[in-house]
C-alpha cells in the first residue's frame, strides 16, 4: 500500500517525501477544496523527485466541459505527472463518461495515468453516486479509480461509505486491473480499516498537517513518518489490523 | 524445471497490486496451470485467498519468504468452485524455510 500526501507547493513536498511519501499529490486548497495548483508549481515538484517519487495532480471538481477538461488533463501530462485525477460532482455519469474518455484520448503519448475520481459525500450536493467509480474508470479506460470526500468539516470516508462497500469496490476495480485509492480525511484512527480494504494508494493530508489542520496547516516530514510507520505496523502485522479475526492460515513459520 | 507457469511478483511499489498481475496473467493459462506470486504484506495475502476462492482458482501451497509470503495457485476452471477447507484448512501446506525461487516472467508494471 502506497502513501500519498496531498501537498500545496515544493516545501510540502520535500516534508512529505522525507517523511517517507511514495507519492505526492499537487492541489491547490484555494480553489474549492481540492482544486488544481498552478503549473509552475507542478513543474517544480515534478523536478525536484526522482521518478519512483510519484507526482499525481488533482484536477479536483471539474467542470461539466469535455474540451477544457481533457485540456487540462493534457496539461498534467506535458508536465510529467505521473497520474491525474478527475472528480466528478455535480455530473451525469453519460457527461462523467464523455470527459473521461477526451481525457484518455488527451493522454495519448504521454506516461501519465488517468485515474477517475467520485466522491462518498456526492449526495449533499446531488452528485454522482460515488459506487459508480470502477464501472466510471472501466468504461473510460482510466488507470485508475479514487473516492474521496469533500465536505472537510470532521466527517469523513468512512461517515458516508462502510468497510464492505468500499472492500467490495476496491476489490472489483483491482480485478479489472486498476490502480485503487481511498481518501478523504482519513486518520491514523482508521488505519485498521484501510488495511482490511487494502487499497493500493491511500491519501492523506489533513493527519499529517502542523496541528491536523489540512487549510492552515502545513505538511510535517515528522508527522508523515509516524503515519507511514503505524501503516508498515499494520501492513507486517506487528499491529493486528484484523483484531483476531484474520481469514486465513495464521500458523506460518518464521 | 519450475512448476510455475508465471511469477507475479507484487513486492514492487507500483499503484497497482498483485491482484491485478493476477488477473491479468491468469488469463493467458490453461486451467491446471500454476502461478507463483510474491507478496510482502498481510492484507495482501488476506486479497490472494479471497480472490482465488472468488475466481475458482487453487492455492495449492503458502511459503514463507523473507518477510513476505509465497504462494503457488492453480488456475482453475470457470464454473468449479473449491471447497472452503482447500482455500483456509489443513490442504494448504505451509513451509517455514526461505523459498529458492527462480523468477523466469517478468514482474508486473
Amino acid at each position: 500500500m502506497m502513501l500519498m500526501v496531498s501537498v500545496q507547493n515544493l516545501e510540502e513536498a520535500k516534508e512529505s517525501v522525507a517523511g517517507g511519501a511514495d507519492i505526492v499529490d499537487v492541489k491547490n486548497l484555494k480553489e474549492m477544496v481540492i482544486g488544481s495548483n498552478f503549473p509552475p508549481v507542478i513543474r517544480e515538484v515534478r523536478q525536484a523527485f526522482p521518478k519512483h517519487i510519484h507526482v499525481s495532480v488533482t484536477l479536483g471538481v471539474v467542470p461539466n466541459q469535455a474540451g477544457t477538461v481533457s485540456l487540462a488533463v493534457y496539461g498534467a501530462g506535458a508536465l510529467g505527472a505521473t497520474s491525474v485525477k478527475v472528480g466528478f460532482i455535480q455530473s451525469d455519469y453519460p457527461t462523467a463518461l464523455r470527459i473521461l474518455r477526451e481525457s484518455r484520448r488527451a493522454l495519448e503519448g504521454f506516461d501519465t495515468k488517468l485515474i477517475a475520481a467520485t466522491f462518498a459525500d456526492s449526495h449533499l450536493y446531488h452528485g454522482i453516486d460515488p459506487k459508480l467509480v470502477v464501472k466510471l474508470a472501466r468504461e473510460s479506460r482510466s488507470d485508475g479509480m479514487l473516492i474521496d470526500t469533500l465536505v472537510k468539516d470532521g466527517r469523513n470516508l468512512f461517515d458516508f461509505l462502510d468497510e464492505v462497500t468500499l472492500k467490495s469496490l476496491v476489490m472489483e476495480g483491482k480485478e479489472l486491473g486498476m490502480s485503487t485509492a481511498l481518501s478523504g480525511a482519513l486518520q491514523i484512527s482508521n488505519l485498521n480499516q484501510l488495511v482490511r480494504i487494502n487499497p493500493d494508494i491511500v491519501g492523506v493530508r489533513g493527519a499529517v498537517c502542523t496541528r491536523g489542520d489540512r487549510e492552515a496547516g502545513a505538511v510535517h516530514s515528522e508527522a508523515v513518518a509516524h503515519l507511514k510507520d503505524e501503516l508498515r505496523q499494520r501492513l507486517t502485522g506487528q499491529i493486528d489490523a484484523f483484531e483476531g479475526s484474520l481469514p486465513i492460515p495464521t500458523t506460518l513459520p518464521a | 524445471m519450475s512448476r510455475e507457469s508465471l511469477v507475479v511478483d507484487g513486492t514492487a511499489k507500483t499503484c497497482k497490486g498483485v491482484i491485478a498481475g493476477l488477473e491479468r496473467g491468469m488469463s493467458d493459462l490453461a486451467p491446471g496451470d500454476v502461478v507463483l506470486a510474491i507478496v510482502d504484506d498481510i492484507p495482501t495475502r488476506v486479497d490472494v485467498y479471497a480472490w482465488a476462492q472468488r475466481k475458482s482458482h487453487r492455492v495449492l501451497e503458502e511459503r514463507r519468504r523473507g518477510s513476505g509470503f509465497l504462494f503457488y495457485i492453480a488456475k482453475g476452471v470457470a464454473g468449479s468452485q473449491p471447497r472452503s477447507e482447500e482455500m483456509y484448512g489443513d490442504p494448504v501446506r505451509v513451509e517455514g524455510e526461505r523459498a529458492e525461487t527462480t523468477l523466469h516472467s517478468e514482474a508486473p508494471r
